[in-house]
């Protein structure tokens, strides 16, 4: 398998994950294929369709817009057998800002510092290219709970370590969709709380030698706090009633240049929503041996900044 | 950078800083918290008003409560009010009359940072 081949098993995900997929047989990667390390990444935000909130997900990135502030982002994994033998430590500690320009359409800039480690292999860290973003909410819906949005994705080329950033750039028009369960009849009324949220991305490189890249993701979220608000109020503990368990699944697959391999991970985990903050915790669960060896892990802190702070994080032009 | 651009730069995180350090639900938007009838529930008695418990302030001003039955028809109600003790509650009285079955509540608000959220929940009048 290629250095390519073997990058393509990489899920989609932020770019701000992308240390997890900087891997190889070897801890140091061709420049060509580190560009496929960073991943799209876009804006993450409060979502509020009627009754339903999205959370904030941690790969699959939500469909709606908003001041926010990702900080910081953690996520671990080992990677697959390298040449040496050993499975590598990869780590990623990253942070994202968004910021509403209009009511419906945010501007986002993100970066991320990388490390991988084996025993008796020399170390490899650094940080990976800035990414910014752009995304345009242009439809809701919240009778049936309906988001979807439009944005792109830019790797800058040549702003991140040798390690981890390629000197050229990518560029990734993505579809962001979210669908709230609310509108079941009643006698289903116990999945009234479920939604699904989901991206499409294509990832096109600017240097034509690497492949473009196809990133399908997709989310299934159980939402406590509908449940309690909307469906019916079981008097849970205050704690429970915040919690959205989720499942997330990042593909990739690639588009030509002989890469048409998929990859990815299914991420099982937790949100806990507050009023103006979360937190969640998600499994990383690879597709194939050669996504990554074993169970990783990712977590992050994410604050909603026009809730937190609403008089600076307003829109900058535009009714609220 | 100057002085004056430091301090505009450092603005917001100092706000941010404030804000977790006070009453941060103070500040968000307003989502359903508690509602009397419990949201579900099933009451024996025809409830005589709609109470509800937001996230957190609310302009009642701009607010408001609508009751449908199972098929739609809307129920007379009567002005929203803001609870004086607080104000995250507000509630409307039922002036319409309520036959027995299910009911659904129709919320709208706009709170106190100037953002709009609705949303709607059911309840059984099961005497």
């Amino acid at each position: 398998m290629s250095n390519l081949e073997c990058l393509l098993f990489r899920p989609f995900s932020r770019a701000a994950k992308s240390s997890h997929y900087a891997r190889g047989r070897s801890l140091v990667l061709a420049p060509s294929a580190l560009m496929l390390s960073l991943l799209p990444q876009s804006a993450h935000a409060h979502a509020v369709a009627g009754n339903r909130i999205f959370p904030a997900t941690l790969e699959v990135d939500d469909p709606s817009v908003a001041s926010e502030l990702t900080l910081p982002s953690i996520s671990w994994a080992r990677g697959p057998l390298d040449s040496n033998g050993n499975f590598p430590n990869s780590t990623n500690i990253s942070g994202e800002f968004d910021l509403l320009i209009t009511p419906r359409l945010a501007l986002g800039i993100s970066n991320g510092w990388n490390s991988q480690t084996a025993k008796g292999e020399r170390g490899v860290y650094g940080y990976q290219n800035i990414e910014v973003s752009g995304k345009y909410l242009f439809y809701e819906n919240d009778e049936h709970e309906i988001l979807m949005s439009a944005g792109l994705v830019v790797d800058v080329g040549g702003t991140g370590s040798s390690n981890f950033g390629d000197d050229t750039s990518t560029f990734t028009p993505t579809f962001y969709f979210g669908k709230g369960m609310g509108d079941l009849p009643d006698s289903m009324a116990l999945l009234k709380p479920f939604a699904i949220t989901g991206t499409l991305g294509v990832e096109i490189a600017q240097n034509r030698n690497n492949p473009d890249v196809l990133h399908p993701g997709i989310t299934l979220q159980y939402s406590m706090p509908y449940l309690k608000s909307a469906v019916k109020d079981y008097e849970l503990p205050d704690f429970f009633n915040r919690l959205i368990p989720v499942v997330e699944i990042p593909l990739a697959v690639g588009l030509n240049n002989g890469s048409h391999t998929w990859g990815g991970t299914i991420n099982p985990g937790v949100i806990y929503l507050h009023n103006t903050w979360q937190f969640a915790i998600e499994a990383s669960l690879p597709v194939t041996a050669a996504d990554q060896h074993g169970v990783g892990v990712n977590a992050e802190f994410h604050v909603f900044l026009d809730d937190l702070v609403p008089a600076f994080f307003r829109p900058i032009t535009g009714a609220n | 950078m100057n002085k004056s651009m430091r301090i505009r730069m450092a603005s917001p995180v100092i706000a941010i800083a404030i804000s977790f350090g006070s009453h941060a639900s103070a500040i968000a938007h307003a989502f359903l918290d508690n509602a009397v009838p419990k949201v579900g529930s099933v009451v024996s008695a025809a409830p005589k008003a709609i109470q509800i418990q937001f996230t957190q302030r609310i302009e009642v001003a701009f607010s408001h409560i609508h009751l449908f039955t199972a098929t739609g028809q809307e129920i007379a109600m009567g002005q929203v009010a803001m609870d004086p003790s607080d104000q995250t509650i507000m509630s409307a009285p039922v002036t319409g009359t309520l036959a027995p079955g299910k009911y659904e509540v129709r919320w709208d608000v706009l709170s106190v940072d100037t953002h709009r959220t609705n949303g709607h929940f059911p309840f059984t009048y099961q005497p």
